[in-house]
């Protein structure tokens, strides 16, 4: 089924629906609030945006870049709008903040990954490592895509990411806000990152599944 | 514009430099794909589009009537100014200018002042009364490292490029434009490598930018005579390299040229 794409401003439908993300109500019906594809369920209508910026979700892992530190927190630099904080309480082990500095512990241009644990309402973003699967990250690659093109890039139940990890036997963390790292042999981490810009560039084709499988291959092949 | 890079992205540039390969997989003296496009905006007397890679940059050349600077009343006046559009980047903020637009619009103004390339002699009117003043405004459209080249790239290009408008009763007619073109002569370029580690690389990446150690601007012109130098960064040169570096800047200069 191809979804319909809109603008911004651009009258949607007079139905009835719950909304969901990027559309907003006028008295004649709902209307668009980003450039994207409109996705209609039973109930509700949302738009799947083609670019921007993202933002910050309770409970979604991100990758993030330290950037400064204050006496018992890092500011963490989530590649959004708004910057993530990780509480000294929040790291993965006791620290004991009047003895220990936390520079020693994170210096700034360190990497974590880590889970939004909190938004309040003036938008700040605490971000937790006490959590499955968080960590410090160090070695491999950085890689930035489009954090709209994330979903794709995971696949349904991690179907694609699973097979890249399998394919090249790099280890891979995705980051909801679009920051990739890849970790392993460097021409394998080569062909998987190369995988991925093609994943970016082709979100919306179906069966891509399949065709990145074979390129990988093929890749593996040629070394 | 101050960044934390990531360290993991830092010494990813490093050791893929180490073993002589680059992000983009150039050769360490090769410059990206450049467009040059002259006469893009109908307004301006003169202008130009320069792309390097996704780096944007559009120049427009302004001509207006003045009154000459007092120690040269026989000499015509060029001014020139950058604007780095936050559009461009996101660690570029709209306000007063910061020291990056200052240094990019002065190292693009030496390049085209000392090659001498615009006859400012014959930019007088009447000697100590009036003369044209010629503006060369520099926009960032889209930032992707190197900036330096594409503008002045950009602003030989539109110069070279310049007709001035009618003028009737010593007022200028903007909207008519006549045949009589701006006294350009030579066609002044400038090449910008970086050192990052040990490894010299021409015409860096916003990624490379953001890693270097030191850049190096060289300026030349036709003759291949040195007419503007910008050192930037906390590294060093050595001697050696930067000989060397003039000489490369020589050879490479003779291709941007032929855009022009």
């Amino acid at each position: 089924m191809t979804r319909r794409m809109v603008i911004p401003g651009e009258f949607i439908t007079d139905k009835k629906y719950n909304l969901g993300e990027g559309v907003y109500r006028e008295k004649d019906g709902i209307y668009s609030a980003l450039m994207g594809l409109v996705d209609e369920k039973e109930n509700y209508i949302r738009i799947l945006p083609l670019r921007g910026k993202y933002m910050p979700k309770v409970g979604d892992f991100v990758i993030g870049n330290v950037r400064e530190i204050f006496f018992n927190s890092w500011e963490l630099d989530i590649n959004s709008a708004h910057n993530g904080i990780l509480n000294a309480d929040d790291y993965y082990k006791e620290i004991d903040t009047f003895n220990e500095d936390l520079l020693d512990i994170l210096a700034p241009g360190s990497s974590v990954f880590v889970k939004i644990r909190e938004i309040t309402h003036s938008k700040k973003v605490y971000v937790t490592m006490r959590e499955r699967g968080a960590r410090v990250i160090t070695g491999g690659r950085l890689l930035k895509i489009i954090p709209t093109k994330v979903p794709r890039v995971i696949g349904k139940q991690r179907s694609m990411i699973s097979m890249i990890i399998k394919e090249t036997r790099c280890n891979i963390l995705v980051g909801q806000n679009g920051i990739i790292w890849i970790d392993g042999k460097p021409e394998f981490v080569n062909i998987a990152s190369r995988a991925i810009r093609v994943i970016e560039k082709e979100a919306h084709n179906p069966g891509l599944t399949n065709r990145i499988r074979n390129m990988i291959i093929k890749e593996r092949e040629e070394l | 514009m101050f960044d934390i890079v990531a360290d993991i992205k830092k010494d990813f540039i490093v050791n893929l430099l180490r073993s002589k390969k680059r992000v983009d997989n150039r050769a360490f003296d090769e410059y990206r794909p450049i467009v040059v496009e002259p006469g893009v905006s109908e307004k301006a007397e003169g202008s130009s589009l320069v792309k390097i890679g996704n780096t944007q940059v559009m120049v427009g050349v302004k001509l207006a009537i003045g009154e000459p600077f007092s120690d040269m009343p026989d000499l015509g006046v060029m001014m020139t100014n950058a604007e780095l559009n936050p559009l461009a980047s996101p660690r570029f903020e709209k306000g007063p200018p910061d020291e990056d637009t200052i240094e990019l619009s002065r190292v693009v103004d030496r390049v085209i002042r000392e090659s001498k390339c615009i006859e400012l002699e014959k930019l007088c009117i009447t000697e100590g009364e009036e003369v044209w003043i010629v503006f060369i405004d520099a926009h960032i459209l889209d930032y992707d490292g190197n900036l330096f080249d594409a503008t002045a790239l950009g602003a030989i290009s539109a110069l070279r490029n310049t007709r001035f408008p009618k003028v009737e009763d010593g007022r200028i007619i903007y909207s008519e434009k006549t045949d009589k073109k701006l006294p350009v002569v030579d066609r002044p370029v400038e090449t910008t490598f970086a050192k990052i580690g040990k490894d010299i690389v021409l015409d860096p990446v916003l990624d490379e930018e953001l890693v270097l150690d030191a850049r190096i601007t060289i300026g030349t012109n036709e003759k291949g005579d040195i007419c503007a130098m910008q050192k930037g960064g906390d590294g060093t040169f050595t001697q050696e390299e930067i000989i060397d570096l003039v000489n490369k800047s020589r050879e490479k200069s003779e291709e941007l040229r032929k855009l022009v």
